[in-house]
């Protein structure tokens, strides 16, 4: 028999045990009693948890397309490499796995390196006024990567509260700590949302770096160019019983920096120095602040030392 | 060796020829016979263009190797060219900042401190973040922005100094950084032969006080032409300002020059020959001409400004002024010159969607104007392509659309100027005193990202020699009301612009139009091309 006849064979052999699966899951849907209709006004917001995704029929689904659709299309076109795979051995849920963001790309890419057992307990919070805005994306999403939404707009809170809830049955989640994509790519500041979940379920947290998505698919590209990509996995971090969410926060900003600068080999491409963000500048002292202004830097000082910092390797 | 620049004759079988029409193209069908000038095909790219820069600074001409003039303590100032260069910007890395990365290594590694790199806009506007970002890299940009890193500012007095006057009575002032240094070293981007030389520091770094000597309807009129800078008075002025101006602060220049590899591969048909297109070209073409035709303007205009040039480095030459510019302009023939026999009574071109001073802008009228009179008429050298008297067909949609932030008083020279008079030399004397010093437009161009008041009066008097020299302008497609105020005719149809010059120049005249961009110059030669008689 052919070598493509076999992989033709193996395919076909998967499809069917998955549907076979997937069928013996089904159930037939419960039909609670009516109930009175809520008024418009008292109605969930629409970034309400649908449970419907984690549902062993949408698991099985979630597999096949995984398997079949999903991960044989970042395959070819980002030919995926996974480091650090064995900083996970012995890991159990839940985890929080804490990747950059520079492309849509990064969370498929990251459960495609996860191991099966891992993976099939993670969701993946996405924005909700952008996933869950339109009902056939909703379904996409939630059907392909266990998405739930993720209030970013109104209701910060309740949504962490509900990760949080999360968390403590058991599940994993990968969470952007930089909040949105970077329209350069490089590494933005990060949000202490990641160290405060992690802090209050003391689940530990993964700091992974994701190399090349931001070339596979930019933020407004409307169709991925072939590009290689890399998914580095750092050491899980654990919040120590005294610590702040924020100190917190910066060593797992450190943590997934030097995955990044140990990925590239040199630092600067990826690290601009950060500038303070417009609240701190508003403060008082800070550059908006009314009145006397600090003097500046002398920026003479030193710009041969930054310059020979940032030589590339 | 790349094949040459060639003159091809419109047969019964030849295929139909690609015009650009501002941010369309159109295919189009020229009468048999009509000559086509097509560019030269692309010189290979220097296989390692760092460590061609390194050499060139470490042996420049006519100068100590550049490391020898760096030394601790000392005031270095570098200036780059702005967003007009090169076009369309090229892909990352830009030239610019694998020139800035070289240099800037040698300072740090003599232990300069004071070191100041300034964007040599003179009175375009000021570059964005995001554009400077881009021209300089990432890595210098993190380590002098914004501090020592900065646009130009030709309205600052604190910030200009006069040098003194020419023979010829031409005031010479420029930035008092870079004429208080020890060394300014000067980045060009010789994009065509009006780039580079003397020009770049007397013009770049230069305020209105000094650059109304050479531009004016009196100088533009006697530059024949700007790509051709030995018979151009232009370069004459700057050049004697540039003297001037050496005498005062040290120069070291670094000029580049680039092959003419403007498309990227998804628009690779603009770069070929319609001949030579492969079927791919050929429905690309079609997609795009039908795509762009039926967008909104500024969907379309949004399509080909994102396109970034894959443009090669083919030469790099450092050191001297003079010398520098007589070896990159040599380089720069090499690439671009054509040669072409006799001038014709019509010469057609299709004004593309970018010109200097749109990079992600507007091509209003006025900037159509500068663009077909301006830069395509004077693409030659010897004689113009159109002989005297002949009609210069443009194509462009000419509409009534400017952008408001870049350029506010084009719209008031639209409005108010062009409603009066259309004559270079009525307009420079009643008007242009009163835009160089409107207190309105010197803040738009000092605090927002505006041209200078006086920039639209430039880019008039550029077409002054074509003006003097043309019986006619058509332009294929243009707005009427627009045509009318700019002084053109407009006509629907190529054929109909035909029709139309036959009454200026007569009956079955000679007609050559211009493939281009890519850029290229005409060496253009009497004789061998019967011109229709008139």
């Amino acid at each position: 028999m052919s070598r493509r006849a076999a992989r033709a064979g193996s395919a076909l052999r998967w499809a069917a045990e998955d549907t076979v699966r997937m069928l013996r899951a089904w159930r037939p849907p419960e039909r609670p009693e009516p109930v009175e209709q809520t008024p418009r006004d008292r109605r969930p917001p629409r970034s309400a948890e649908p449970t419907w995704g984690r549902s062993d029929t949408s698991a099985t689904v979630r597999r096949a397309i995984q398997r079949h659709g999903l991960f044989p299309l970042l395959d070819v076109l980002g030919r995926p490499t996974v480091v650090g795979l064995h900083h996970l051995q012995g890991a159990r849920p839940p985890l929080i796995l804490a990747p950059n963001h520079a492309s849509h790309a990064d969370a498929p890419l990251v459960l495609r390196a996860l191991p099966p057992a891992l993976r099939d307990d993670t969701l993946v919070p996405a924005a909700a006024d952008y996933f869950f805005k339109r009902r056939w994306l909703s379904v996409a999403v939630t059907l392909a990567m266990n998405a739930v939404p993720f209030d970013r707009r109104h209701d910060i809170a309740d949504s962490v509260r509900r990760l949080e809830r999360l968390l403590r049955h058991g599940h994993s989640i990968v969470l952007f700590p930089e909040g949105s994509r970077a329209r350069d790519g490089r590494l933005r500041g990060f949000k202490a949302g990641v160290a405060h979940l992690a802090c209050q379920t003391g689940a530990p947290v993964v700091p992974v770096y994701v190399q090349g998505t931001h070339a596979l698919l930019p933020p407004g590209a409307a169709l991925p160019r072939p590009s290689a990509v890399a998914v580095h996995f750092g050491h899980p971090l654990v919040a120590q019983p005294e610590e702040s969410a924020r100190a917190f926060n910066e060593r797992i900003e450190v943590a997934v920096a030097e995955l990044m600068t140990a990925a590239r080999g040199h630092a600067y491409r990826d690290t601009a120095p950060r500038r303070p963000g417009w609240r701190e500048r508003w403060r008082p002292g800070g550059a908006l602040a009314a009145g006397p202004q600090p003097e500046p830097p002398d920026a003479s000082e030193g710009w041969i030392a930054r310059w020979r910092s940032t030589t590339p390797r | 060796m790349n094949r040459p620049g060639t003159v091809v004759e419109v047969g019964r079988s030849s295929p139909p020829t690609l015009v650009h029409n501002g941010d369309s193209v159109v295919l189009q069908r020229f009468p048999v016979g009509t000559r086509v000038v097509y560019p030269p095909d692309p010189l290979t790219g220097l296989r390692d263009p760092d460590g061609a820069i390194r050499r060139a600074l470490l042996n420049p001409l006519d100068s100590e190797p550049l490391p020898a003039l760096l030394h601790a303590g000392m005031r270095l100032t570098i200036a780059v060219d702005d967003i007009s260069l090169p076009l369309p910007p090229m892909r990352w890395p830009d030239v610019r900042s694998r020139v800035l990365e070289a240099v800037l290594d040698m300072a740090a590694d003599a232990g300069v401190e004071d070191v100041e790199i300034i964007i040599a806009t003179s009175l375009h506007r000021r570059m964005t973040e995001a554009e400077v970002l881009h021209a300089v890299g990432r890595r210098v940009f993190d380590a002098f922005w914004p501090d020592r890193l900065y646009n130009f500012d030709a309205e600052d007095p604190e910030a200009l100094v006069e040098l003194g006057t020419t023979e010829e009575g031409e005031v010479v002032e420029i930035s008092k950084r870079a004429a208080t240094s020890d060394l300014l070293v000067y980045v060009n981007i010789n994009l065509v032969a009006m780039d580079g030389g003397h020009k770049s520091v007397a013009v770049g770094l230069a305020p209105y006080r000094s650059l109304r000597h050479h531009h004016n309807v009196d100088t533009l009129r006697h530059t024949r032409s700007l790509m051709d800078p030995p018979r151009s008075a232009l370069h004459r002025s700057c050049t004697r300002m540039g003297r001037l101006l050496e005498t005062h602060v040290r120069v070291f220049k670094v000029e580049t020059t680039l092959n003419n590899d403007t498309f990227p591969a998804a628009l690779g048909f603009l770069n070929r020959r319609e001949s030579e297109w492969t079927v791919k070209d050929r429905a690309m073409a079609r997609v795009v001409a039908q795509a762009t035709a039926s967008m909104p303007p500024a969907q379309a205009r949004a399509v080909f400004q994102r396109t970034r040039a894959p443009y090669a480095l083919t030469g790099v030459f450092a050191g001297a002024t003079e010398p520098v510019h007589a070896r990159a302009l040599e380089s720069l023939y090499r690439q671009q010159a054509v040669p072409v026999r006799g001038q014709s009574d019509v010469l057609s071109v299709g004004i593309p969607y970018v010109g200097p001073y749109n990079v992600n802008s507007i091509m209003n009228p006025v900037l159509v104007h500068c663009m077909g009179l301006g830069y395509f008429f004077n693409l030659y050298r010897g004689m113009p392509l159109v002989r005297r008297g002949g009609v210069l067909i443009m194509t462009h949609p000419c509409r009534e659309e400017f952008h408001p932030v870049h350029h506010p008083s084009y719209i008031d020279f639209y409005e108010q100027v062009l409603s009066e008079t259309r004559d270079p030399e009525r307009i420079e004397v009643e008007y242009e005193e009163r835009f160089a010093s409107d207190a309105w437009y010197r803040q738009l161009y000092r605090r927002s990202h505006a041209y200078h008041g006086v920039h639209p009066f430039y880019m008039w008097y550029w077409g002054a020699h074509a003006l003097e020299h043309l019986g006619d302008v058509v332009v294929v497609g243009g707005d009427r009301a627009v045509c009318e105020r700019l002084g053109f005719r407009s006509a629907s149809t190529l054929d109909d612009a035909l029709e139309m010059a036959t009454q200026t120049v007569g009956p079955h005249p000679s007609v050559t139009h211009l493939h281009c961009p890519p850029l290229f110059v005409c060496d253009v030669e009497a004789g061998g091309f019967e011109a229709g008689a008139p």
